[in-house]
């Protein structure tokens, strides 16, 4: 037990450390890590014991280089939603969102063209794209106490404020993990991943409730059953924790789960579309509509992934059943 | 400000240039020979004394409206729309001196003459220009945080009060029932919007206030569409001053609601994107309706003590004794002996129960208690033995009656 726990806290230490450290381990499948490498769940009042699996090094790459190309957009986004919701007399702080969409923009085109397929450099991409998350949280942070306090209202609502600060604290975590190769144990992946993605999903839908027009009625009604209908999944997403449920159960979640993302997935679209032609009255702006439908279909594609990784657990259990 | 300066400023503002200057009702004083459409009015002339009261009250407090909503236009505007927002500074710089004249301006006609002119000028080019940011944002051409629902909204306040200020500048006051019905839907809209500009501004987690505030919404929406169903014929001065009743009340709750959100904003003690200078905006405007609504239900009670007629108790119910006094039209006919023709049922239909009562001298009127009979509306006029007719200019007075003899054994009257 020693010699892991001393190995952990060393690679925790140097989360952003040269590449080096990391790539000489020679890790080219999916092994059963201690649970001392992998960090308990947070919320997790008994510090129950956790296990995980090293992430081979493709797998490494590839998941590191889609985070990256995605986020970097969406935090871009954001930026660019808080200079302009910002009233025109918080000079600094839009001038300093203006600033953090460049980055974040520059980011994002690394991480697109200039970033070779190679362990070191995609770890150095994120452990920078790490560094320059945490400057936009507290960024962020300060304009949520703003705005909250009263000081800088524009037409930035509170809960978009929060929503865009929390988004960040959830990539630097993926991002950390992955640098560290580390696949947390299934229960915890499958909870706190849905959990994050159906509560953004009823909260893209609470603000497109406040984004279209007063008037919009038909739509105002159909946009807050998608709200009041995510917020009862996000709910359900902390239920499956309960007891450790079978592949069925898990699976059965996933695919309402998935149901209802891919209806909200297309409405959003269909809303952007329309809205782009003139034909929905509202302040929605084009860009806020594709970065809202672009997050849906990234939640689909979480539901994936966790979707094959219960699948293959499925397997493993089968088959060792067989052979005892 | 002077009609030279006005002048200038709308050469600073560019709005000569627009497409969109064509409407004649709404730009008046163009060139006199081509102005086809001078609206006719109907209606009671006002004296000088009711023009110059009126006259500086509608400026004074217009005019303050129009100036913050170039202000809100201008912060919802994108920064980028940098023509649309030096328009609006203008705006917001121009109706600021005017409603600074309004308050030290001489209470004289023929001074307010001039200031409402010059109103009348500006607010037509602000008519023009809403419309203008309206069109604009409904294409996208132009985007930023103001709702369509707003612009028209703003749009829609800025007609009226051009309308009105027409009508004083022609010295009239529009006839009572036209005046309940056409302020009171224009009102009550206004009251809805607000309410649901509220309820969209909060943060979504004010679920509590969001809910009071939509709920507030469509009860003024169904009231607004009660106002426009007032409009039928003929029109009972009774209903009329029952619905205003109605009207009231709820914009004393939402006054209130508005009060307290305000104090809340104020403080930042509510999540929200108001600005606390809007909050004090809509604020004010349900003062004004709910003063305009006092004005009408003095206005009402004055014409009816006119009319000549007056009815007790004010809650008449069925079966129970009523008196009417009447010093109308008839009322100083000589030796003359005037009666009451009295029916029931629905006004405008056939009545039922039709009797002439004879009416009894009281001073310098006329007066007649009668036991009514079992029915919803009381209806009633008056003649005279000379075959002399007041049926209040065809109308008739038509009063509800409420049922209230539930408990008592049967007591019908004749």
């Amino acid at each position: 037990m020693k010699t892991p726990r001393t190995k952990h806290a060393e690679e925790s230490a140097s989360t952003d450390s040269p590449p080096e450290a990391i790539a000489d381990r020679s890790v080219t499948d999916h092994h059963q890590l201690q649970d001392s490498a992998v960090e308990p769940a947070q919320d997790d009042l008994f510090l129950r014991p956790t296990s995980g699996n090293a992430i081979p090094e493709a797998e490494f790459i590839d998941r590191s280089l889609q985070e990256n190309q995605f986020w970097m957009r969406i935090m871009m986004e954001h930026a660019f939603v808080l200079g302009s919701a910002l009233p025109m007399e918080a000079t600094e702080y839009r001038q300093t969102a203006e600033r953090f969409q460049k980055e974040f923009e520059r980011q994002l085109t690394r991480s697109l063209h200039e970033t070779p397929r190679e362990q070191a450099a995609v770890a150095r991409l994120n452990s920078d794209s790490i560094d320059l998350l945490k400057r936009s949280i507290e960024f962020k942070e300060a304009v949520f106490k703003d705005n909250v306090k009263g000081k800088y209202r524009g037409f930035l609502w509170p809960m978009l404020a929060e929503h865009i600060r929390r988004e960040p604290l959830y990539v630097v975590k993926t991002l950390q993990r992955l640098n560290r190769r580390i696949e947390r144990p299934l229960r915890e992946d499958i909870v706190e991943e849905n959990e994050f993605f159906l509560k953004i999903m009823a909260e893209h839908s609470a603000f497109l409730v406040h984004f279209l027009d007063m008037n919009e009625d038909d739509l105002i009604d159909v946009t807050r059953a998608f709200t009041l209908k995510f917020k009862l999944l996000t709910l359900t997403a902390r239920n499956i924790e309960v007891e450790p449920p079978s592949a069925t159960a898990l699976l059965s979640h996933l695919t309402v789960f998935r149901g209802a993302t891919i209806t909200l997935h297309d409405y959003l679209a269909e809303i952007g579309r329309l809205s782009a032609a003139g034909e929905i009255r509202g302040i929605l702006d084009p860009t806020i509509m594709g970065h809202v439908t672009r997050e849906a279909a990234k939640y689909l594609s979480v539901l994936d992934r966790l979707e094959a990784r219960v699948k293959q657990v499925q397997r493993t259990l089968t088959q060792g059943a067989q052979v005892s | 400000m002077s009609r030279m300066a006005l002048s200038q400023f709308l050469k600073g503002v560019g709005l000569d240039e627009w497409d969109v200057v064509g409407d004649p009702k709404l730009v008046p004083g163009q060139s006199p020979g081509q102005r086809a459409v001078e609206p006719k009015w109907e209606g009671r002339r006002l004296t000088d004394g009711e023009f110059v009261q009126k006259s500086l009250e509608e400026n004074q407090f217009w005019l303050r409206i129009m100036m913050e909503h170039a202000l809100f236009l201008r912060l919802g505007l994108p920064p980028d729309a940098t023509r649309l927002i030096n328009q609006a500074k203008r705006f917001e710089q121009a109706f600021e001196k005017q409603l600074e004249r309004s308050f030290s301006i001489p209470a004289e006609p023929e001074p307010l003459r001039s200031l409402n002119d010059d109103s009348l000028f500006l607010t037509g080019q602000m008519v023009l220009y809403k419309q203008r940011v309206l069109s604009r944002v409904l294409t996208g051409t132009v985007r930023g945080f103001n709702f369509p629902l707003l612009l028209e909204h703003v749009r829609r306040e800025a007609i009226y009060f051009f309308r009105t200020l027409q009508r004083v500048r022609a010295r009239v006051e529009r006839p009572l029932d036209d005046d309940i019905i056409e302020e009171n839907v224009f009102f009550l809209r206004i009251m809805a919007d607000h309410a649901k500009f509220v309820a969209h501004l909060l943060d979504p987690t004010e679920k509590e206030l969001i809910r009071q505030a939509s709920a507030l919404g469509q009860e003024f929406d169904v009231l607004a569409a009660q106002a426009r169903n007032l409009d039928f014929e003929p029109r009972s001065n009774h209903v009329l001053r029952a619905q205003l009743t109605v009207f009231k009340g709820s914009t004393l709750n939402l006054r209130s609601f508005k009060e307290q959100a305000t104090k809340l904003v104020q403080a930042s003690q509510i999540r929200s994107v108001i600005d606390p200078r809007l909050a004090s905006h809509i604020t004010r405007e349900a003062a004004k309706f709910l003063s305009i609504i006092d004005q009408l239900e003095e206005r009402s009670d004055r014409e009816t003590a006119q009319g000549g007629v007056s009815v007790g108790p004010a809650t008449i119910v069925s079966g129970q004794p009523v008196t009417i006094t009447y010093k109308g039209l008839l009322a100083g006919a000589g030796d003359r002996t005037v009666y009451l023709h009295v029916g029931y049922g629905e006004n405008g239909r056939d009545w039922s129960g039709v009797t002439d009562l004879e009416m009894k001298r009281a001073g310098d009127g006329w007066k007649v208690t009668f036991q009514t009979q079992e029915a919803s509306k009381l209806n009633f006029c008056f003649k005279d033995d000379a075959g002399n007719w007041d049926s209040n200019s065809g109308r008739n007075w038509s009063y509800d009656m409420y049922s209230g003899a539930a408990v008592e054994a049967p007591a019908t009257h004749h």
